[in-house]
């Protein structure tokens, strides 16, 4: 933390993660500011998308899997018992590798959320899409189309839609999985300015396996190996000037 | 280089082979095509002949209320044959074992894909399938000494009729619904459940408002499905339905469908007579339905590939 980033929004400790037997995350220790775009970058297993699910309790949905160590969100201990998934995973957003628009209108796409807490004025939903396509930089493509099928969209216009899905719930935080990698370069580049604009108001976690992505657009850069992380800091300083072996080796391509 | 043309000239052995699979493949099709297009051309010109060669009105066919084709009307000079009772007992049977179908089948359905995936896998499945084998004359014959005294205790009368038909058919059908609508539910793609989980949705929220949604005409189609079976279905609804040709005026009265009465009559009748032609037509009634049911489910696949 050397810059001068105001407040923490999640601070993890000693994050260990077993599927069945087998341990993938090492004790992880991390925190993230409540601004700003932190990358998690990382060869394929180094247990990158494996810690981001944990920070929504996406791994509740599998079985045999365990997931120990601290996780401060706001002041909230993600993984007490008390603490309720569905509220949790309103403040803090996904956003996956697979546009995943359901098979609705895309008016009806970004609402849903809202639907699900049962607002049903007008008024609110329509001003929730409008700033929400607005924010996802896709309000313009298809404002004249809001009651057609997402699934007519381009994948790139279908992540942005997704991305508005969960603006719409107004999250604290949103995690990103690869959200480029199933797209083609222009769309990849839409996105990303998409977040680029988003940094200002959000705090956001990005898996990538596009080192170049990451050096764009994140303001801090963790590097994942095989379940340990073994460095984190400000994003110029770990492609320019990175502590250790390892992440020097990542960085240059010459492996991973 | 006159070698090569001349090789590549020549039919290989690869080629000739994948000829001989090709004609296997299609003698097979054309096979099946001709066996189909026999049956209807058959059963249409025996159907058929009840109208243009016994002269009988189709509307008086379709639309009369008795069914008594050993007996000649005094004031048409033609015998009983008004199918109406039928048509209606077997459309009756079908949409009400369907309509108390579906929902057990939705549920059990649901038991199987989102709820408890690995009990679902292990006892569920094999009950489920165990009941698609069972032997039809079987469900008869419990619907014969189980339901149809229940029915009677209950509701009094002699217990057959529309009622136990449901009921027996409503077993029948179940596994068919309930199967199709699992393999529905679990080609609705994970990512659904995962983002409306990810969005804050409960698990019945993600449920109800996605994965059903998203699975509609899946459901559709096996709810038809379903239906064309209990509509075909004939042995274990003749032995609980009472078999008797009248109007349904009640679910607990003795009634008859398509098929009881043509299983029951064709033994009776000589070919080429008018009680035959009769049955033949029931026999194409049947034919079409089932031709009906099918083109509804292609029409519900159709438009739900378009979503």
């Amino acid at each position: 933390m050397t810059d001068k980033q105001e407040k923490t929004i999640l601070s993890t400790r000693d994050v260990r993660l077993w599927y069945g037997q087998k341990e993938a995350l090492h004790g992880i220790d991390l925190d993230f500011p409540n601004k700003g775009i932190t990358a998690l970058i990382g060869p394929s297993g180094s247990g990158k998308t494996t810690y981001l699910r944990a920070l929504n309790r996406m791994h509740d949905l599998e079985d045999g899997v365990t997931v120990t160590g601290s996780f401060n969100f706001n002041g909230t201990d993600i993984y007490a018992p008390t603490t309720d998934t569905v509220d949790l995973r309103k403040q803090i957003g996904m956003v996956f590798q697979q546009p995943n628009p359901f098979p609705f209108s895309i008016y009806e796409n970004v609402i849903f959320g809202l639907r699900l807490d049962g607002v049903k004025d007008k008024a609110i939903l329509d001003e929730a899409v409008e700033r929400s396509l607005k924010q996802a930089s896709v309000w313009d493509e298809v404002k004249d189309d809001l009651h057609k099928s997402a699934l007519g969209l381009s994948g790139g216009q279908q992540q942005r839609v997704s991305i508005a899905r969960v603006l719409a719930m107004s999250p604290d935080l949103l995690l990103l999985d690869e959200p480029t990698s199933a797209l083609d370069p222009i769309s990849s580049r839409n996105i990303e300015e998409t977040l680029l604009k988003l940094r200002e108001d959000y705090a956001m976690i990005i898996v990538t396996h596009s080192m170049s992505q990451a050096s764009r657009i994140s303001d801090r850069t963790a590097f994942f190996l095989s379940g340990d992380l073994i460095e984190v800091d400000q994003t110029k300083h770990i492609f320019l000037n990175p502590q250790k072996q390892e992440t020097q080796d990542y960085v240059s391509g010459r492996f991973g | 280089m006159d070698n090569i043309t001349k090789k590549l000239m020549q039919r290989s052995e690869s080629t000739r082979k994948d000829t001989i699979g090709r004609a296997i493949s299609m003698t097979a099709l054309i096979l099946i095509a001709i066996v189909v297009v026999s049956i209807f051309v058959f059963v249409l010109s025996r159907g058929l002949s009840t109208f243009y060669k016994d002269g009988v009105n189709v509307k008086y066919f379709l639309f009369g209320t008795t069914w008594n084709p050993s007996v000649t009307d005094p004031a048409t000079k033609k015998p009983y044959i008004g199918a109406l009772p039928m048509i209606l007992g077997s459309f009756l049977v079908t949409f009400l074992s369907a309509i108390v179908a579906t929902p057990f089948a939705i549920g059990t359905a649901l038991f199987m894909t989102e709820i408890a995936q690995k009990r679902g896998a292990k006892i569920m499945q094999p009950i489920v399938e165990l009941l698609v084998g069972i032997p039809s004359v079987v469900y008869g014959f419990i619907g014969l000494t189980v339901v149809v005294p229940v029915i009677r205790t209950i509701a009094g009368g002699s217990g057959f009729g529309i009622l136990s038909g449901t009921i027996v058919l409503f077993v029948m059908i179940l596994p068919t619904i309930t199967s199709m609508t699992v393999d529905t539910l679990k080609s609705v793609p994970r990512h659904y459940r995962e983002s409306a989980l990810a969005i804050g949705a409960t698990r019945w929220q993600m449920i109800y408002k996605v994965v059903l949604r998203a699975a509609t005409p899946g459901i559709l189609t096996a709810i038809v499905f379903g239906m064309a079976r209990a509509f075909g279905e004939a042995l274990a609804v003749q032995m609980v339905i009472g078999n008797a040709a009248l109007m349904p005026h009640s679910l607990t009265t003795p009634a008859s469908t398509l098929t009881s009465v043509l299983t029951m009559g064709i033994g009776n009748t000589v070919m080429g007579s008018l009680q035959n032609d009769v049955l033949w037509t029931l026999a194409m009634i049947l034919l079409i339905m089932s031709l009906v049911f099918n083109l509804i489910v292609r029409a519900i696949g159709r438009r739900g590939a378009m979503k």
